[in-house]
């Protein structure tokens, strides 16, 4: 009944035209930045700061909420279409949505990354909704030890995310912890791999390489191509814009899967929306009976890894609202935009600010809605982008891909970041090593040894603390047998076949 | 050829215009400014000097007529920013928000592009943000006497936002003065640092008073003392260092704008006034205190003055200390 009353609240708040207009304003705005490759909601969350000291907190907090979540919308079109991720989150989705849009499929391709975005969005609101409060206690309890343990995790489920050889795969996710190695040490400061570069002292910039290796990388290997081959200039009829009922019933699955996983890492701060997407996607293909057809466009693929980014960046609100820890940088800055007015985020704001609790959380459903409304007749004309001759294409492409990465640290040397993982991203594709497991490994890299360093240091040496401690002892565990097992069947399965 | 020379002679025209925009434009100071100002920030949207300088600038800009354009340049504790203020020309179109961090990294970085004592020149100060000396509750310590006892019989660790920071030698600082020992664990950024406070990953954290306050309230840390040496209204139970018998152990994470040593004194003047008239509005005052800010406000010459004393001030506490930085 409470419930009831909560809601019946949130709904009041939002429902007036003023509040519904910042939702609509917010999560418009944040789906056209999610589209444009590169260019991450960050810059427009900044922007829109001081504008907020002039509205009710509550609705401040809704439009650039909105921004946020819109844009993980808006960032897979490209991916699928071009195969141009808009964010390192949604590299996972380019793995089977450019195969898909090759083989004239784009449009369900999208439709299905949208009601999975929904359907993780629903999710992560429910568990919004419900389990707030336990579940900020569970992210507090999350520690270091716990965090390397779900790292090491990651790594073993998500390592196999590259179509063909696996030994390439997870030899990028080397070279990628290898990279993830350049910036500050944690516990002396010291500065490594830099190469007298100040721009590289807070580490490489993830967005730069993703766009470098994708973005700018699939520009130069199609340009490569022989005219015929380049897989534009499509013809769109609308029948082909829909999903058929096959592609729908196996979508279904996957979505199942990825909201949870997505809505546990986003729980984490700092965990997030990219690694959610990898293992996502690892999870898939290691349930999936044919393994094969993972990287040639299997729904599945897109499936899953957009559900788990969508439910993430949803539950990210649930670190900063219930303990008011933001996870990333723009979640700082609607922490900042609720502290200006004075309303404090933290353990006591359901009870003292119910109304913006509640009105948020109503709104983000709204929003959700209203993405998925405006989405879906969208199809068509993000489509029609593909019947655009590549020559006028591609240099707004690369250009995008300069704004974007740019836009991120206002800093031109991240561009030249882009240029050289470009040059490294061409010499990749020609040796046939997938870039995705490579992204992987930055991300895992830095958060891995930093975690290993601090448990060291609180443990005092002590390896046995990563047994000692449930939640790590389950993890490293499950990394045991998801290596293991499948030795122990192939073993039993030679066995069977001698005794036969 | 007509069409040759009527290109010539509309570049010369260029040339002149543009020549005659500049001889007229240069010393008329007066008219300063009459173009965007850019804020370099040495550290992330969201962040504390972030929100400062967002909150500032949006004021200063009406006042001066001129947008304040703020550029996040994160990385390397700040000099990132710095370096590019000294960088670019001194005329006053762009400036920087330093904070107590540019007056560490002289003493704790070798390397730094720029010299904070000869390159800079202060402009203003903006707020000090107070720190509070959070302990976790499970640790039975109620106040600074029986923290202090605790802390000589077990082991405490206490979390850093990053090597180098204020939190790190004012905790090292402390250690020194009240006899104890205690580790140091390294995390990225505040959130993280007040996080493993809260949960007892750590025992004790130098927390900014937004973040800290509410898990005060819910009994999960206790807030034994505050760094400035006076209390904050936004905390004003919580007695200061000085109070508890530490004499002269404050840190001040200060925040002020700064400008290259070289810009002319009457373009320091019209932004040391705008920034004194957009500190005295009462709802920049509201603002700062929601985000734990205390506003203050000084004149250009006191600002350098005392930028050059917090040099002093930490590197000496870094000897004494006997802390080593590469």
């Amino acid at each position: 009944m409470d419930m009831f009353a909560n809601l019946a609240l949130g709904f009041n708040e939002v429902m007036t035209p003023i509040t519904l207009g910042f939702c609509f304003f917010g999560v418009t705005v944040g789906m056209l930045i999610g589209v444009l490759p590169g260019i991450g909601s960050m810059a427009a969350i900044s922007m829109l700061m001081p504008l907020t000291f002039y509205l009710e907190p509550g609705q401040a907090l809704i439009m650039l909420a909105g921004i946020y979540y819109g844009a993980q919308y808006g960032n897979s079109i490209t991916s699928i279409l071009l195969n141009v991720p808009g964010t390192p989150s949604s590299a996972v989705t380019a793995l089977d949505g450019y195969p898909l849009s090759k083989q004239g499929k784009a449009g369900p391709a999208i439709f299905i990354t949208t009601a999975a975005s929904f359907f993780g969005s629903c999710f992560a609101i429910v568990c919004l909704a419900f389990f707030s409060p336990a579940i900020a206690n569970f992210a507090l309890n999350f520690g270091s030890v716990e965090y390397f343990s779900l790292m090491v995790f990651g790594l073993i489920t998500a390592s196999v995310v590259a179509p063909g050889s696996q030994i390439k795969g997870v030899a990028m996710v080397f070279v990628g912890l290898a990279l993830g190695l350049v910036g500050t040490d944690i516990t002396t400061g010291t500065f490594r791999f830099t190469f007298g570069f100040i721009e590289l002292t807070d580490g490489i910039t993830l967005v730069a390489v993703a766009m470098g290796v994708f973005g700018a990388t699939e520009v130069i290997t199609n340009l490569n191509r022989p005219k015929s081959e380049r897989g534009t200039a499509q013809k769109v009829s609308i029948r082909s814009l829909l999903p058929t009922r096959a592609d729908m019933r196996q979508a279904v699955k996957p979505m199942l899967r990825g909201a949870p996983i997505g809505t546990f890492l986003g729980v984490l701060p700092g965990a997030g929306a990219t690694i959610s997407a990898f293992v996502a996607y690892g999870v898939e293909t290691r349930v999936a009976k044919d393994r094969s057809r993972f990287g040639k466009g299997a729904i599945e693929g897109i499936a899953a890894p957009e559900t788990a980014n969508n439910a993430a960046a949803q539950a990210s609100f649930i670190p900063t609202l219930a303990l008011g820890i933001p996870g990333d940088a723009i979640m700082a800055l609607m922490l900042g935009a609720l502290l200006i007015h004075g309303v404090q985020p933290g353990p006591q704001l359901i009870t003292e600010h119910p109304e913006i609790f509640w009105g948020l959380l109503v709104s983000f459903w709204i929003g959700n809605l209203m993405l998925l409304i405006m989405n879906i007749p969208m199809i068509g004309v993000w489509v029609r982008i593909l019947s655009i001759p590549y020559r006028y294409l591609f240099p707004c492409i690369l250009m995008l891909v300069c704004v974007g990465v740019y836009s991120v640290n206002n800093s031109a040397f991240d561009l030249m970041l882009v240029f050289v993982f470009t040059v490294i991203g061409f010499a990749m594709s020609v040796a046939k090593l997938p870039p995705a497991p490579m992204l992987l490994g930055i991300v895992l890299g830095i958060m891995m040894e930093d975690n290993l360093k601090r448990s060291m240091l609180l443990s005092r040496g002590d390896p046995m603390i990563f047994l000692e401690r449930p939640i790590s002892a389950v993890l490293l565990g499950l990394s045991v047998a998801i290596i293991v097992l499948p030795l122990i069947m192939m073993l039993l399965r030679r066995l069977k076949n001698r005794t036969v | 050829m007509v069409s040759k020379n009527w290109h010539s002679a509309v570049s010369k025209f260029a040339v002149m215009m543009g020549l005659g925009v500049t001889l007229f434009a240069s010393p008329a100071l007066a008219e300063y400014p009459e173009k965007p100002i850019t804020l370099m920030l040495g550290s992330k949207p969201g962040s504390a000097p972030d929100t400062l300088g967002r909150i500032v600038a949006e004021r200063m800009a009406t006042i001066l007529g001129q947008p304040v354009v703020i550029e996040n340049r994160q990385g390397a504790n700040g000099s990132i920013a710095a370096t590019k203020v000294v960088q670019a020309d001194a005329d006053g179109y762009s400036i920087v928000l330093m904070t107590a961090v540019h007056s560490i990294t002289p003493t704790t970085r070798k390397d730094l592009e720029y010299n904070f004592i000869e390159d800079f020149r202060g402009v203003g100060m903006i707020a000090s943000v107070p720190l509070l000396f959070v302990v976790n509750n499970e640790l039975g310590t109620p106040d600074m006497a029986s923290f202090v006892e605790r802390a000589k019989t077990g082991d405490i660790f206490y979390s850093v936002p990053g090597i180098g920071s204020i939190q790190q030698l004012t905790t090292e600082e402390f250690s020194k003065r009240a006899g104890i020992e205690m580790t140091v664990v390294p995390y990225r950024g505040g959130g993280n640092a007040t996080k493993a406070v809260i949960s007892n990953e750590v025992q004790l954290f130098f927390a900014g008073i937004p973040p800290a306050l509410p898990h005060v309230k819910s009994g999960a840390i206790t807030a034994l003392a505050i760094s400035t040496p006076e209390r904050s209204l936004a905390a004003p139970d919580v007695p200061t260092m000085i109070e508890l018998g530490y004499d002269g152990l404050t840190a001040d994470n200060w925040h002020a704008l700064y400008v290259r040593s070289d810009t002319p004194d009457e373009i320091v003047t019209v932004l040391s006034n705008a920034l004194t008239e957009a500190l005295k509005l009462p709802e920049v005052a509201e603002r700062f205190l929601n985000v734990g800010a205390t506003p203050w406000i000084n004149t250009p010459d006191e600002q350098t003055a005392f930028g050059h004393q917090e040099v002093t001030r930490w590197r000496n506490v870094v000897d004494e200390a006997g802390l080593t930085f590469d």
